[in-house]
């Protein structure tokens, strides 16, 4: 799985990053917290114009993570033949 | 395919044109298609093809519900443009990587390569009118 080394230093940091910075964006590399920002664009251009274009983890520092809905994609509705 | 459908173009996110023009490489050029607006989807996907095209990296997983129960897909940033049209371009803070290989949208004869969630409509009103076959995305 991509950044699977991020996420695993995301989940160590978790709970330091929503005692001081809830409701941010994390930007990770390896194992190296990059900085907090307010948005996820910031974070990528601080992101790009430190290590360039790399995979790099941006997440939202909240409790919960918030499970996605495509249903057109994941159901294969746009492939269904009358 | 019919449906709410506009042209787009998808593009590299504008700090990753900045570095590659600074680093003296070729900003890889935008790539053209159709985009579905969905109000089903909770985010914006676009085609892996397209991600692989523009060569941008994964900035993230995300748990996307299926029949089977949530699975983790990645998400790219990216740029989308609607030629022909007022729209403003839209910077994407998370893009769903997503496989729309071989849709094409009948009506325009050009490939579908975007999907577009209420992550974007959020800011648009869209109106669908059904017996016109019409619809409007305003800002």
């Amino acid at each position: 799985m991509p950044l699977e080394t991020e996420l695993e230093h995301f989940k160590t940091i978790k709970p330091e990053l929503l005692r001081h910075h809830k409701e941010k964006y994390a930007l990770i590399v390896g194992t190296e917290l990059l900085g907090v920002f307010d948005n996820p664009q910031t974070a990528y251009a601080a992101g790009v114009q430190q290590r360039g274009n790399v995979p790099m983890l941006i997440k939202l520092i909240t409790e919960e993570e918030r499970t996605e809905s495509v249903p057109a994609m994941t159901l294969g509705l746009l492939r269904a033949r009358p | 395919m019919a449906g709410p459908c506009l042209p787009v173009q998808v593009e590299v996110p504008p700090a990753l044109a900045a570095q590659l023009q600074q680093t003296g490489q070729a900003v890889p050029a935008p790539v053209a298609g159709f985009a579905l607006v969905d109000t089903g989807a909770s985010v914006s996907a676009v085609d892996d093809t397209v991600i692989q095209q523009l060569g941008v990296q994964p900035i993230g997983m995300v748990p996307v519900g299926t029949a089977g129960g949530p699975q983790q897909q990645a998400i790219y940033p990216g740029r989308f443009t609607f030629p022909g049209t007022t729209l403003p371009a839209i910077d994407f803070g998370s893009l769903l990587g997503c496989n729309l290989a071989g849709q094409i949208v009948a009506i325009h004869q050009g490939p579908l390569i975007a999907l577009l969630g209420r992550d974007l409509l959020q800011s648009f009103v869209l109106v669908y009118n059904g017996p016109g076959g019409t619809f409007s995305l305003s800002f």
